[in-house]
């Protein structure tokens, strides 16, 4: 016991992802049935991720058929290397887990250029939020389900990370390599590249605060613009970065690959929705119901819908740049058409970044009521489904309904963030306003 | 102007000419009975016509169908084969198929056909094949014109051309299979209709459509081929029409004003007299032993219409009808001016009679009486094969075929060719070969695969495997599969149970082909066939009532994500307290109450004053 | 967002958090009256056909005549069987479907559990529909020994005699299987699961052979129970059995079916439950209720339709009971109405209920009307967790404040202090200050903890031998009560906060009651019964009245104890009491056995529900009862 609280002392994060990586582990071990099983569900691999259709992709590649000529494998081709095995996956889940910390220890969720959370005490210490990330029992699920959007989670968090640390190129790189995984991290690139040039002003921002007197110390003071890149510039070689990894990498993938078939077998797929497996998302059912004549209609109208969140955040949250990122997180998870609970878990785990004003969600907000639906859904989801595929007694509808509530609630969660983030923005220029009531107009 | 008819008239006289030379112009047509255990017949009717191919390009037919000829010419079909079956062959106590299942299909429809075409002119192609589909479901009154896209195939393995194909122009094989179709009447007429005789005369006026479809088993098949010699010139032009049912002879020996299968009454029933409780009111009916009686006029409802001799100058008489019996079973033949059959002793003491027909005012029909000992199945058949879509709740479908060899020394090489429709789709990397027996040694293996994945709503998928089956070995194929769900229009409109998937074909390749290459057509044996029945696929259906609830809804949902979420960004923050009053109600009151302060101000003067006051105020206030 | 302000105004009202132990005790009681509102003509409805295609009772049947005679030879032939061996006999009974001319094979079942081997051979046969297209197909059964152990002689017979009847017929669109289970719940499942199982050979935990023939998707399955001998009764009613394991049940269609047919058909009565005398009065509904209720929440096969249920196959049995005028002829007339209705069907049973509660053979509930009963009781859970959470994130009112409620009004102009940050100096009420951090982490371990742990009495009491199932339940007893004492005095010692044991309860109930409302959409009834136990668990609450220590060591033993007779150990006694099948209240064998047997061949969840759910749920509301005077005495 002692030893163990000693060892938590002195290295907790060694503790957490050991403990995180034996968890996985002996669960496979335990039992072996455990990850065909996840596999198998909705909820954990859809048409673009499934760990089966990866299978099926790779035997036909090893055998010199072209796996994007039919309608089983969607998967970005580099995956065709060889089979990943459950340890992959794991180390996969431990290296974003530890990338959350250094996000977290950045501080670029309290701490932007131009402002300071007031209640920058309050975040919680990095380790924490790796194990919000490593034990959120979504997380695990989709861990032992292996569905490949596992790798765009990494590759997203690794850009994240990048930005935090104000490496623009490779920042720029990890985004491509996510995007070209799976294809809705592009929506990430403006927060992400704010975010990155937010890091990189940062510095210079410091300085010109410490060439100041002790007097205003802390304080922000007038910065000329020489000495820091124009924001147009860096966003267009930002941009130029990730069009360019973007472009090499389909070059790189043609290369494997006897066609072209690919791009519209991956890229097209999430866009037009040819494969309407149930999944908890919002699009699958609506699809099936919709009448022929209006499908393209309204396949653009949902996509508009999730393009149009990106630059409002940017341009309303650009003094906390990682909040914008955060969120737009969720707008994915939440409405992308191949939904999975992976992503939402992500999600949910990556709040704890903005930590610091859980405070003002707690007090202010229905965090509570949203949690428990959550709860609510998760046992709910996988009953309805049993009850419509095989039990028969019920029909699509169930599913269908406890698809409406879960987006509900997570829709409600995201509020929530971007409500406190604002709220706290707001009472660093007005202290006397903290705990009061308001109204917005 | 005048001597234009003179000039056409060689022309027109040409064809005729050029018939009557034709050496291939024949017609026959053949009736193989041979009654089968457990008291069912077996009928197998064949009719054969040719025409040169010379003719055939002329457009001049003598027994070929015309109708048929110009559909093949014009969608430069080389070689078709068709068939409606439904039912199943029991070949557990009937033995094996007749024809070597060559001339029978899956339940359903079939189809496959070697078109003109080239390998890269695809669209040339699928457009002759649209045209011989289209057109041939109008000529049958079947559904033939749904072999779509999505429904055709292209097997490498399984079929291989029956006729001689000239060389230089290669044909392209295409086969697709409807197997929902269900095979009726309507599809028997137009198929009577081809013959020259048309069912008046001859065998064919067996075929009336109550009793073949009241068959267990029965297939039609249409087979046209080209036939040449071996040096590839003086080629004809084959189409061979076949019907093969199997009757339950008590059941089509009932009358026909009362098919209802009563109880009988028990007099009828023989009783098992050894049982000691057996009284007159307890029967243990013996088990069915022996062969019923039957005549082809209880049988089919009639007797043969006389013959279907279309050259009366052909000296030779043919026997058209052959019959199966144990030798010593007697036939009595009841038709007045027929002649005796010639009977001929084959070895397991049955023999085959062989009988003429008389001509046409005559009638023809034979009876066989009840006989103690029941008559000897067929040669026992080669493979028995089930198929099987197992799996439920949480362990995935799977599908099984489980193929077994009862031979004792014969090792087989067979071929086996799955289409599925794209809403099934196969995971071939958990394509298993099972061996269940331990006779199938490791010698039972998978030789080759030709896989098609199914792209979505464009073309099902197909499998194809060549695979060695060992003497006595049992194995079970199976692979994994997903169902994918529709969109809600993509399901049937009607009441349905689910989907159909088209059994599974496999052709027993002959030994010949085994031991090295002598496929010189001289000793060329050909393949046998078999096709397991189909399959019920149940799909998730969604609700088909809900279209407008589920816009609705959804669209609901994503509003109030976006509302919410755009509500908080594009606002601003303000504390309660600073919130100014707004809105109609206190607008209405600070007017009101500015009235009354001019009214307090006009108070003490006299009336015309306020009113002029008041007025000059509605006037001020106006302004 | 004006609105939810609001909202958020009214959350902070002193009122609200008095009110969730109300509010519950309020749902508890709606949802048990609901319960005896629905016999009610208003509640309940007639039952009718939804399927069009089925035309129950159109057909004429033919059934009969020479048929008894051979009826009454199959009998004595069985009945002769019935005094040899298995093997003989199974061959006996696979030579008669041989000779009527169906194909004939034998299953080979063998189950292990708790030390017990259940082992039998099922025989069966398939009858081709002549013109079927071998994609469908229907299970006529007959178990060799009923439900209750008796030899089903008239039963069999009957489904031989069917059979061969069936065979001249050439209507069938779909295949007809004939099974012959060896006995009435193992040896259909056995028979059910192999035909639905990928597995082709035997498995090691149930060795289940496969099946060497098939046919295609079963579309329904009608079991005959008719025990008697070749001296025959005639019997009064049908008893129409249709419980499936797990409390899934088939389709209302089907069951109306027999109805129709026997009742309307042939003027045969229909009862549930072995309720001979219903007068469908509300005393005999608001029975037939319970005992609906009863089956379903046990969860287990009541016959050899059960194990059918789960495979997604309607499935009922039809069993004779009473001394009346009916013989076996308008029995096998019913059956053959039935086949033909089944028959007539273009796609799966789907237009009417599945989830339903019979007041009779003619009237029901649908689940519109009985679900918010166990909506109601589950939700009481939810309720009492909110309350608890919102609590548990109130500011802890000084000593010297009396009334807490008034704390916000109060403070707002109160004691303000300067906040300088950055460049902008601020006045901020001081109470705003501590805002109350809520710790999670220790209230989760504990919730989780908990539910891992119910894992070890549901392996004890579902794996080891059956004689010592007893004593594998008093270790569990102790365990029950020792548990929750002694984690309550370690954390305690810890320094557990009472915030934290509120939260902890919180997060327990909010668990136990969407497991509860999750359970009720699978089986009702078990959804219902457990949270009616369950229902104390809201109320208990960790403060101990009294500042005398001795005082509260005795109220607390004392409501311990109270708490305690609501255990799952507690109430298996009962239930075993109230049975009765051992001698004495604490001879639990044999019902600890039928449990297992449950478990393990037929996967009932019944077992898994009550030690993961409720036993966990149970230990920490006991846990939180505890700790509170535990807190106290040690302060004291």
């Amino acid at each position: 016991m002692n030893t163990i609280t000693k060892v938590y002392a002195d290295h907790p994060k060694t503790l957490l992802f050991s403990s995180a990586a034996a968890l996985r582990i002996l669960l496979v071990l335990a039992f072996p049935a455990l990850p065909d099983l996840l596999t198998g569900r909705v909820e954990i691999s859809s048409p673009v991720s499934s760990f089966t259709r990866l299978q099926e992709g790779l035997f036909l590649y090893q055998r010199g058929l072209d796996p994007y000529d039919g309608g089983i494998f969607h998967q970005s081709p580099t995956i065709l290397g060889r089979l990943p095995t459950i340890l992959l996956y794991t180390a996969l889940d431990i290296l974003s887990a530890s990338n959350l910390c250094h996000i977290a220890a950045s501080g670029a969720a309290y701490a932007s250029r131009s402002y300071t959370s007031p209640r920058h005490h309050r975040h919680w210490n990095p380790v924490s939020v790796a194990a919000a990330y490593l034990l959120n029992p979504l997380t695990l699920l989709t861990c032992l389900g292996r569905p490949t959007s596992v790798f765009a989670i990494f590759f997203v968090i690794l850009s994240v990370r990048e930005a935090c640390r104000a490496r623009s190129v490779t920042s720029a790189f990890a985004l491509a390599l996510a995007s070209y995984v799976s294809l809705h991290p592009v929506l990430l690139l403006p927060p992400v590249g704010l975010l990155c040039y937010d890091r990189v002003c940062l510095p210079a921002t410091e300085a010109a605060g410490r060439g100041g007197d002790g007097e205003t110390k802390g304080k922000k003071v007038a910065i000329d613009q020489r000495s820091q890149p124009s924001g147009l510039g860096f966003g267009l070689i930002y941009l130029a970065t990730f069009v360019f990894s973007v472009a090499f990498l389909f070059v790189l993938s043609r290369l494997l690959l006897p066609s072209w078939n690919f791009i519209p077998s991956v890229y097209l797929t999430p866009l037009t929705l040819p494969d309407l497996t149930p999944n908890p998302g919002l699009w699958w059912y609506f699809f099936i119901e919709m009448f022929d004549a209006f499908r393209n209609f309204f396949l653009g109208v949902f996509w508009l819908h999730m393009l149009s969140y990106s630059v409002p955040f940017c341009l309303r949250l650009q003094k906390q740049p990682l909040a914008a990122v955060v969120c737009m997180m969720g707008i994915i998870a939440i409405f992308e058409p191949y939904a999975n609970i992976g992503e939402v878990g992500f999600w949910l785990s990556s709040i704890t970044l903005l930590s610091h004003t859980f405070e003002l969600a707690s007090t202010h907000r229905y965090t509570f009521a949203a949690l428990a639906a959550l709860l609510y859904t998760v046992m709910l989801g996988p009953v309805f489904h049993h009850l419509w595929l095989y039990a028969g007694s019920g029909n699509a509808n169930f599913f269908y309904a406890i698809t409406l509530v879960w987006a509900l609630a997570l829709i409600i969660l995201l509020t929530d963030t971007v409500y406190s983030v604002l709220r706290d923005e707001w009472e660093s220029e007005r202290p006397e306003g903290k705990g009061k009531e308001v109204r917005q107009l | 102007m005048k001597l234009q008819p003179l000039f056409a008239l060689p022309a027109t006289l040409l064809p005729v000419v050029f018939a009557a030379a034709d050496p291939h112009a024949a017609y026959t047509e053949h009736l193989d009975l041979h009654p089968l255990p457990d008291g069912h017949l077996y009928a197998g009717f064949n009719f054969t016509a040719t025409t040169s191919h010379a003719a055939y390009e002329a457009q001049h037919f003598r027994y070929f169908p015309r109708s048929l000829a110009q559909i093949l010419q014009h969608t430069r079909t080389a070689e078709l084969h068709l068939r409606f079956a439904f039912g199943r062959w029991d070949d557990e106590s009937w033995g094996a198929r007749p024809r070597g299942g060559r001339r029978e299909g899956g339940t359903g429809a079939e189809l496959w056909a070697w078109v003109d075409g080239e390998e890269d002119h695809p669209e040339v192609l699928e457009e002759r094949w649209g045209g011989l589909v289209n057109s041939l479901s109008g000529l049958f009154c079947a559904s033939l014109n749904f072999i779509d896209g999505t429904r055709t195939t292209r097997p490498v393995l399984s079929f291989e051309p029956e006729g001689t194909h000239k060389h230089g122009n290669e044909a392209q094989l295409l086969h697709g299979t409807l197997p929902h179709e269900v095979v009726c009447t309507e599809n028997l007429t137009p198929f009577l209709k081809l013959l020259p005789c048309q069912g008046k005369a001859g065998i064919s006026s067996l075929l009336d459509g109550h009793k073949v479809f009241d068959a267990n088993w029965q297939t039609m098949a249409i087979d046209v081929r080209p036939l040449c010699n071996a040096k590839g010139e003086d080629c004809a032009l084959e189409i061979q029409q076949t019907v093969d049912m199997v009757l339950d002879v008590e059941r089509s020996m009932r009358p026909s004003h009362d098919p209802i299968p009563r109880p009988l009454p028990i007099e009828q029933i023989e009783c098992d007299t050894s049982k000691e409780y057996h009284s007159d009111d307890t029967c243990y009916p013996q088990a069915p032993s022996g062969a019923p009686g039957w005549s082809l006029r209880k049988v089919f409802g009639q007797p043969i219409n006389g013959n279907c001799d279309l050259e009366s100058a052909d000296a030779t008489p043919n026997y058209p009808i052959t019959l199966h019996v144990p030798a010593d079973h007697p036939v009595e033949l009841l038709s007045s001016a027929s002649l005796p059959g010639k009977e001929e002793k084959m070895n397991l003491g049955s023999t085959i009679i062989h009988y003429p027909l008389p001509p046409h005012p005559h009638t023809f029909d034979i009876s066989l009486p009840p006989h103690p000992q029941p008559p000897e199945p067929r040669n026992p058949p080669l493979l028995h094969a089930t198929r099987h879509l197992t799996g439920h709740g949480l362990d995935p479908p799977i599908l099984t075929t489980t193929l077994s060899n009862p031979s004792l020394s014969k090792n087989l090489t067979l071929t086996y060719l799955d289409t599925l429709p794209w809403f099934l789709r196969p995971y071939i990397h958990t394509l298993r070969l099972q061996r269940l027996s331990r006779a199938c040694g490791d010698s039972a293996e998978l030789q080759q695969l030709f896989y098609t994945p199914a792209r979505d709503r464009e073309r099902g998928s197909k499998i194809e495997l060549l695979l060695h089956l060992p003497a006595g070995c049992t194995a079970q194929l199976s692979y994994g599969v997903e169902k994918a769900v529709l969109r809600y229009a993509e399901y049937p409109p009607d009441a349905n149970r689910g989907f159909d998937v088209a059994g599974g074909i496999i052709k027993i390749l002959p030994d010949s082909l085994l031991d090295e290459q002598v496929n010189n057509d001289s000793k060329r044996e050909a393949a046998s066939y078999l096709r397991t029945p189909p399959l019920l696929l149940p799909l998730p259906t969604p609700d088909f009532s809900m279209p407008y609830n589920v816009i609705i809804l959804t669209s609901t949902v994503l509003a109030l994500g976006f509302g919410s979420v755009f509500n908080l960004v594009v606002r601003r923050f303000v504390l309660v307290e600073e919130v100014p009053a707004a809105g109609l109600p206190t607008r209405l009151r600070d007017a009101v109450r500015a009235l009354k302060l001019r009214l307090s101000s006009l108070g003490g003067r006299s009336g015309v004053e306020g009113k002029a006051g008041r007025v000059a105020g509605g006037t001020t206030v106006a302004g | 967002m004006a609105l939810s302000t609001r909202l958020l105004t009214i959350r902070k009202s002193p009122v609200l958090l008095k009110l969730p132990p109300y509010l519950s005790a309020l749902c508890i009681l709606v949802g048990v009256a609901w319960l005896f509102l629905l016999p009610l003509n208003d509640y309940s409805r007639q039952t009718y056909i939804s399927e069009n295609a089925i035309l129950p009772g159109q057909v004429h049947t033919y059934f009969g005549g020479s048929e008894h005679n051979v009826f009454r030879a199959y009998r004595q032939e069985v009945y002769h069987l019935s005094h040899q061996n298995e093997a003989d006999r199974n061959a006996g009974l696979e030579r008669i479907l041989k000779e009527i001319g169906l194909k004939t094979a034998q299953q080979p079942y063998h189950y292990k559990v708790a030390g017990e081997d259940i082992e039998g051979t099922n025989v069966y046969g398939l009858l081709q529909g002549p013109r079927a297209d071998a994609t469908e197909a229907m299970v006529l059964m007959a178990a060799w020994t009923n439900f209750d152990g008796e030899t089903n002689w008239s039963g069999v017979a009957l489904a031989l005699t069917m059979a061969r009847y069936f065979k001249r017929w050439s209507i069938w669109s779909k295949d007809i299987l004939v099974l012959i289970p060896a006995d009435s719940t193992y040896g259909s499942e056995a028979w059910v699961s192999a035909y639905h199982s990928t597995a082709t050979e035997a498995t090691s935990t149930r060795n289940v052979s496969a099946l060497p023939i098939k046919a295609g998707a079963l579309q329904g399955a009608v079991a005959i129970d008719y025990a008697v001998g070749p001296w025959g009764r005639r019997f009064d009613k049908l008893d129409i059995q249709y419980d499936g394991i797990n409390g899934a049940l088939p389709n209302l269609d089907l069951l109306n079916t027999a109805v129709s047919v026997a009742s309307g058909q042939l003027g045969i009565g229909c009862t549930l439950h072995g309720m001979v005398k219903h007068k469908d009065s509300y005393r005999d509904r608001l029975e037939t209720l319970g005992h609906g209720l009863a089956t379903q929440a046990a969860g287990h096969a009541t016959g050899p339709h059960s194990p059918f249920m789960p495979y997604h196959v309607d499935a009922i049995t039809l069993k004779t009971v009473g001394d009346g005028w009916h013989d076996e002829m308008s029995l096998g007339r019913a059956t053959e109405s039935m086949f033909r209705s089944i028959n007539n069907l273009l796609e799966h049973l789907h237009q009417s209920f599945f989830f339903y509660i019979l007041l009779n053979a003619n009237r029901f509930v649908s689940i519109g009307n009985y679900l918010p009963a166990a909506m109601l009781v589950a939700g009481s859970f939810s309720i009492t967790a909110l309350g608890l959470w919102v609590e548990s994130g109130r500011a802890v009112p000084s000593k010297k404040e009396v009334k807490p409620a008034s704390t916000d009004e109060k403070k707002k102009g109160a004691d303000l202090k300067v906040v300088r940050q950055g460049g902008d100096v601020a006045l901020v009420p001081v109470y705003e200050e501590k805002v109350v951090e809520r710790k999670l982490s220790v209230p989760a371990l504990v919730v989780l903890g908990m539910h891992l742990a119910g894992i070890v009495p549901l392996y004890l009491l579902n794996n080891t031998h059956k004689d010592y199932l007893p004593f594998a339940l008093l270790g569990t007893m102790l365990l029950t009560l020792l548990l929750p004492f002694a984690l309550a005095k370690t954390l305690i010692s810890q320094g557990l906060t009472v915030k934290e044991i509120q939260i902890t309860q919180c997060l327990s109930l909010l668990l136990l009651g969407a497991t509860l409302s999750t359970l009720a959409t699978l089986n009702f009834s078990l959804a219902f019964v457990i949270s009616l136990v369950c229902s104390g668990l809201c109320f208990v609450r960790s403060r101990p009245r009294s500042t005398n220590s001795a005082v509260n060591i005795a109220v607390g033993t004392i409501t311990a104890l109270l708490h305690s007779t609501t255990s799952p150990p507690v109430v298996i006694y009962g239930l075993n009491w109230y049975l009765a099948k051992g001698e004495g209240w604490y001879d639990v064998k044999w019902l600890l056995y039928e449990m297992a047997k449950g478990w393990a061949a037929q996967d009932v969840y019944t077992s898994f529900v009550i030690w993961v759910i409720w036993w966990p749920a149970w230990a920490i509301s006991e846990f939180v009862l505890l700790s509170g005077f535990v807190r106290s005495v040690e302060q004291a």
